[in-house]
């Protein structure tokens, strides 16, 4: 399409045009920048959601609420000792009757303002807590479990934000604690507490906000939280697969949110490209007449406008990548405990789509510039 | 000269404007111009000249009348056909010279071979050292003199080695030195090569170097 000949030409209309081709690159790169961090952002904290909640180690959660993000709200509603009955609960699987639970663990959840902010606290016992898909000692990342009760163990990326470590002493709920440790992000909260820590300071003695139920088999997932249900009626019990899934569904409208402020944010920097190109056209129009009137075909003035919008749209793809990075790492620097998902493929589509978007942005005016009469147009001085 | 016409008018009207605003700037145009003659056309300021070249060119459709451009029929084709004819066939240097403002006079030049035109054997900084222009190739046209100006858009059309050179006003900007210097080239054109010139000018010097005056006055040949 962009013969070296007529490259030149494109090269130096766009040289000779620097302060207009500036603006034109910056004003549409932000148009292609904004979906993408906009995405990265929307879809990093949505995933990390959903991870959180693929993350939590145990099959069931057994609460008061059938949304475990209100677990905060409605604290301490159940009596610690249901343990040892949602231990020993029997459900048929296969013809057999079998006792499913591998284990059980009692979690209070607390809110509290920790660092500025609100944060869920989560009381448990660290020996048996299975959030982490494995045992809370293997996900530290430095220090040890918290020992007394005026330990904390916070995860990594709080750690990050707040600049904590272990070893730091903060304050919570009116009270100093001292770092022990900090573990790995991902297991439904970023503060950990001992369980009766938790419980003599909130005064919630030997009550817990819910269970979490490891079972043996991943077959007895769903029976056993129906016979749950059934046992104890009041109680929920939510199978964690399935609530992620049954999450990642509920976001498929979100897939359609993002979409439509993409295509907003396309739809404002493709008009920008369309004034752009109008401009360069009115502002060439006598120069479209010259070539005309030269013997230039109407191929040939097409070409030379419409790559000049591509090298125009490419160069803005690539500023406007580089912009969505920058942005990327300033919010992730600004905000640690946002996570911007930024995947190569999505940046390239959007990138693409730009381009596609300028470029037919770019057919218009050219198409109208193109068809003229040439001593039409020369007259425009 | 042959008995073959290079340019034939018939009947050429050219209209301005729409129902309140009438202009009629060429009102019944008969002209032929041989092939391999040198032709002036003379006529106060306004009488229509430009008009004329640019109906002749085929860049500007007259309201009424036909062209014949080496036997074709100009204003029976269609735009691209037109454009091509045009790119093959005849250079205009225009009055007010419509250079590219973004290229140096080098690449304005240059670009007639961009176009696809077929080009003769002088390469354009050649044919700029011919009109006086050899020191200035680099420059864009904002850097340039009028004069200058004028002369590459002269260097211009004589690149595409055309048959017919029309030439509006094409000494209208330049000093005496460089009038005889373009004058001399339009001879050599027309008396070596053989090319077809028709040259609107105002200047008694330009027309006594062609063949033939043709006298315009409102919008007709007199
Ligand atoms: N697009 C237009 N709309 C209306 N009137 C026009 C237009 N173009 C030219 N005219 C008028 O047509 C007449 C002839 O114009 P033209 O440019 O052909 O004159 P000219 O003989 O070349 O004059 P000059 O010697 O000053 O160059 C003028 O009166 C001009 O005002
Ligand atoms: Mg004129």
């Amino acid at each position: 399409m962009l013969t070296p000949d007529m490259g030149s030409l494109v090269i130096s209309n766009l040289y000779r045009r620097k302060v207009r081709s500036a603006i034109a690159i910056v004003a549409v790169a932000v148009g292609v920048a904004a979906p993408i961090v906009l995405a990265g952002m929307t879809y990093g904290s949505i995933n990390e959601v959903l991870d959180r909640i693929r993350n939590v180690g145990a099959d069931i959660i057994v609460s008061r609420t059938s949304n475990p993000a209100l677990l905060g709200v409605r604290t301490g509603v159940l009596d610690e000792s249901l343990a040892v009955k949602l231990g020993t609960v029997e459900v048929e699987y296969d013809g057999e009757i079998v006792r499913p639970a591998e284990s059980v663990s009692p979690v209070l959840v607390w809110v509290a303002e920790f660092d500025g902010r609100l944060q869920n606290v989560y009381g448990i016992t660290p020996d048996e807590f299975p959030a982490f898909g494995g045992p809370m000692a293997d996900a530290l990342v430095a220090g040890r479990l918290m020992d007394g009760p005026d330990e904390l163990v916070i995860d990594d990326r709080l750690a990050a934000s707040a600049g904590l470590g272990n070893g730091d002493t903060v304050e919570l709920m009116n009270r100093k604690f001292t770092i022990a440790g900090v573990v790995r992000a991902g297991a439904g909260a970023r503060l950990f507490m001992r369980l009766d820590a938790l419980q003599g300071l909130t005064g919630q003695n030997g009550k817990v906000s819910a269970f979490y139920v490891k079972c043996k088999h991943p077959g007895y997932v769903s029976v056993t939280a129906s016979a749950i249900e059934n046992e104890f009626p009041g109680l929920n019990a939510i199978a964690m697969g399935a609530l992620a899934d049954e999450m990642a569904e509920g976001m498929a409208g979100l897939d359609e949110f993002v979409g439509a402020v993409t295509a907003l944010a396309l739809l404002v920097a493709g008009l920008v490209i369309l004034l752009t190109t109008y401009t360069v056209v009115l502002e060439r129009t006598r120069e479209i007449g010259i070539l005309k009137a030269l013997g230039a075909s109407r191929a040939f003035i097409a070409r030379v406008i419409l790559s000049e919008t591509l090298v125009l749209c490419v160069l803005v793809a690539a500023v406007g990548v580089g912009l969505a990075f920058l942005a990327n790492l300033a919010i992730e620097f600004r905000y640690p405990l946002l996570t911007v998902e930024t995947t190569p493929g999505r940046v390239f589509g959007y990138a693409a789509l730009g381009v596609a978007v300028g470029v037919l942005a770019g057919i218009v005016p050219v198409l109208y510039a193109a068809t003229r009469d040439p001593a039409e147009t020369l007259r425009y001085e | 000269m042959t008995d073959k016409n290079a340019l034939i008018a018939e009947d050429i009207r050219v209209v301005f404007g729409a129902s309140d605003y009438r202009f009629v700037a060429l009102d019944g145009i008969n002209l032929k111009v041989a092939s391999g003659e040198f032709a002036v056309l003379m006529g106060p300021s306004g009488c229509g000249k430009t008009t004329l070249l640019h109906v002749l060119s085929g860049i500007l459709r007259p309201t009424s009348g036909c062209v014949w451009v080496d036997g074709t029929e100009l204003t029976a084709l269609g735009s691209a056909a037109r454009t091509r004819l045009r790119r093959d066939r005849i250079a205009l240097i225009f009055q007010k010279f419509n250079l590219l403002p973004t290229v140096s006079a080098r690449g304005n030049v240059a670009i007639m071979k961009k176009l696809g035109a077929s080009v003769g054997t002088s390469s354009p900084d050649e044919l700029l050292e011919t009109v006086g222009l050899g020191a200035k190739k680099d420059n864009l046209p904002s850097e340039l003199s009028m004069g200058e100006e004028q002369r590459v858009a002269i260097a211009r059309a004589l690149y595409t080695d055309p048959a017919i050179i029309l030439a509006d006003e094409p000494t209208g900007s330049v000093d005496s030195a460089n009038k005889t210097r373009i004058l001399d080239v339009f001879e050599d054109c027309n008396r070596e090569m053989g090319r077809t010139i028709l040259v609107a000018t105002h200047d008694e010097n330009v027309a006594s170097r062609a063949g033939r005056v043709i006298e315009m006055e409102d919008g007709k040949v007199v």
